[in-house]
């Protein structure tokens, strides 16, 4: 309550069109994780659709696989078989763009043990390897198409785990992010050693091809205050980078909560109202970001 | 004099029965049967622990004890072993030590084995060093800090952007195999804080006059992000009634810059080291915390 009449203050005074000097476009990415709970799974449904009202474009999910140790387990708990798991992305591809989310432990099927996470300082090549190409020959055997985009589990990413997406034909990427919360240290070596701004497209080039990298900015904050999206993404932001393109995301589970999907609508729609950002699909996204990439440089 | 060294199946009644009665002679402990084997066996991707003893007449008269670790090195594993439980009759005391340590050089070699590392007691440590030419590393660094959200933050750097986290060309200890082992034998008294980071280790007491403190002493840790490292430490003071958390590192660990105030530790010996299929030197990095070690 004291927080929200601060707020409620101090919003008449500052952070007023803090974002204006910016062009932005928008994507809005789903950490796509627990589909196979029947409320989360409609719930997204019916933000896509509302997205798309609002936008007309489609929201991105980036999608965990059924085999995947968290969503397998998931599956059993909430009696989902493969086929229904199958069916639901199909529905869920008819409004927004499919891609791949990867979270990787050093054994799976020792998924709730921490400290088999793999992070951004523990990485293990043949686990990692495995389970990602394990998980596209998934797309592939249910032919459902992933678009070649990545979008990273605990913001973890390295010039290995690149490499092994760009082989696997995965040629955009949307783990890089200048937000404290989403740190991981080889993004952040990447950016700061080549003076990447916030919003800034570029290239990876990896030893089987090219990835355009489009940057992770924040969540879209599903508060009432649609000024706090004004207040985070300012301080992310460089001075004089006007273009500014890239991602706010959130989680699938994140749509239960209360109010989420009336508040981050309200957000999206302030947006392009106040700023008139564009707020597009994946397809323009990417568009966008190739010919806005300038930097091209070694992912190692 | 006619001794016999050999690998132990520690798998075996009988071997296990001579082994903790030699060891409690020695050591002056009460090991029991399957203890050794809860404390050093460990599951490796690719070769288990391995344990090497000398026989005179058929009578075990020395031992030595080879933890497998699977250490990360560039994200790819290189089998490692530590030496330890080092122990002969006082009897037979001379070069058979020597020669047990140069047949297990010999084993773990043909292992693949990266390197041999360890950190032996003082008795046993010119013997490495001067007669089996183990490198003699630096000691490690201790930063204890106290149990106080307002104080515990002068005891770590202000992470900003123009710093750097890498684990580039650093052995790491794996503590995926580590948490394993030492809940093997430790059971609950291993205590994990997982957040965006990861922070492990058991709360120990020390007697400082007349008061018991207790203390955090972590055993490893997995720094993901380390903007959140106050945190993952806040919320282990939080949850656990301690007067200090107490971390101990290897001087070349990746993460030791993390910390401030750091001093050098009299409880770490100095780490030794013998190259066997990996090539290590003075500039290597060991990202080594007090865990690791089978005394943990």
């Amino acid at each position: 309550m004291v927080k929200d009449l601060m707020k409620q203050i101090g919003y008449r005074f500052l952070f007023k069109n803090v974002l204006k000097e910016h062009v932005m476009t928008l994507g809005y990415v789903f950490h796509t994780e627990e589909i196979f709970d029947e409320s989360i799974f409609d719930n997204l449904l019916h933000f896509c659709k509302e997205y798309r009202r609002l936008t007309n474009a489609s929201p991105i999910c980036a999608l965990m696989t059924p085999l995947n140790p968290r969503v397998r387990e998931g599956m059993r708990v909430h009696k989902i078989s493969g086929d229904e798991f199958g069916r639901r992305v199909r529905l869920l591809s008819q409004h927004a763009s499919i891609g791949y989310h990867g979270h990787f432990w050093f054994e799976p099927d020792e998924f709730r043990n921490g400290a088999a996470e793999i992070r951004c300082t523990n990485f293990l090549r043949s686990s990692v390897e495995t389970q990602v190409d394990e998980e596209v020959q998934w797309f592939q055997s249910t032919n459902i198409r992933h678009g070649n985009f990545y979008a990273p589990g605990w913001w973890f990413m390295n010039a290995e785990l690149l490499a092994i997406l760009r082989r696997n034909n995965f040629d955009v990427d949307l783990s890089f992010s200048k937000s404290l919360w989403f740190y991981n240290a080889y993004s952040h070596t990447i950016m700061r050693r080549h003076n990447i701004r916030t919003g800034e497209p570029f290239i990876l080039e990896t030893e089987h091809g090219e990835v355009i990298c489009i940057q992770n900015f924040i969540g879209c904050h599903p508060t009432k205050f649609v000024q706090d999206f004004d207040r985070n993404f300012s301080s992310l932001l460089d001075p004089g980078y006007r273009e500014i393109i890239g991602v706010v995301n959130a989680h699938d589970k994140d749509l239960v909560a209360a109010d989420f999907i009336e508040n981050t609508l309200n957000c999206l729609s302030y947006l392009q109202e106040q700023y008139k950002a564009r707020l597009v699909s994946y397809d323009n996204l990417v568009a966008q970001a190739r010919c806005q990439a300038v930097k091209r440089l070694s992912s190692v | 004099m006619n001794y016999d060294i050999r690998p132990l199946d520690i798998f075996d009644l009988q071997t296990q029965k001579d082994v903790s009665r030699f060891l409690n002679i020695i050591f002056e402990q009460d090991f029991s049967r399957d203890e050794l084997q809860l404390k050093t066996y460990t599951k490796s991707k690719a070769f288990p622990s391995l344990y090497m003893g000398a026989y005179y007449d058929d009578e075990l008269i020395g031992f030595n004890c080879f933890i497998s670790h699977d250490l990360i090195y560039n994200g790819e594993i290189v089998n490692c072993y530590q030496t330890c439980l080092s122990s002969v009759h006082p009897k037979h005391r001379g070069t058979i030590f020597i020669s047990l340590i140069e047949e297990a050089k010999k084993i773990l070699r043909q292992r693949g084995a990266g390197f041999i590392f360890g950190w032996p007691s003082r008795s046993s440590h010119l013997v490495y060093t001067k007669s089996l030419k183990f490198r003699d590393d630096f000691l490690g660094i201790k930063v204890n800090i106290p149990a106080s959200t307002l104080l515990s933050r002068a005891f770590f750097i202000k992470w900003s952007e123009e710093k750097e986290l890498s684990v580039r060309d650093a052995f790491l200890q794996n503590d995926f195999q580590l948490l394993r082992l030492k809940q093997q034998k430790s059971g609950d008294t291993i205590k994990i804080i997982h957040d965006e980071n990861l922070i492990w280790g058991k709360i120990r007491t020390r007697k400082v006059g007349f008061l018991n403190l207790a203390y955090f002493s972590v055993g490893g840790m997995i720094i993901a992000n380390p903007y959140l490292l106050q945190n993952t430490f806040a919320k282990l003071i939080r949850e656990h009634a301690i007067t200090w958390v107490q971390v101990i590192l290897h001087h070349s660990h990746s993460m030791a810059h993390l910390f401030g105030a750091p001093i050098h530790s009299r409880c770490f010996e100095p780490l030794i080291v013998y190259d066997l299929n990996a090539k290590t030197s003075d500039h290597t990095k060991f990202n080594f915390m007090d865990g690791i070690k089978d005394v943990y």
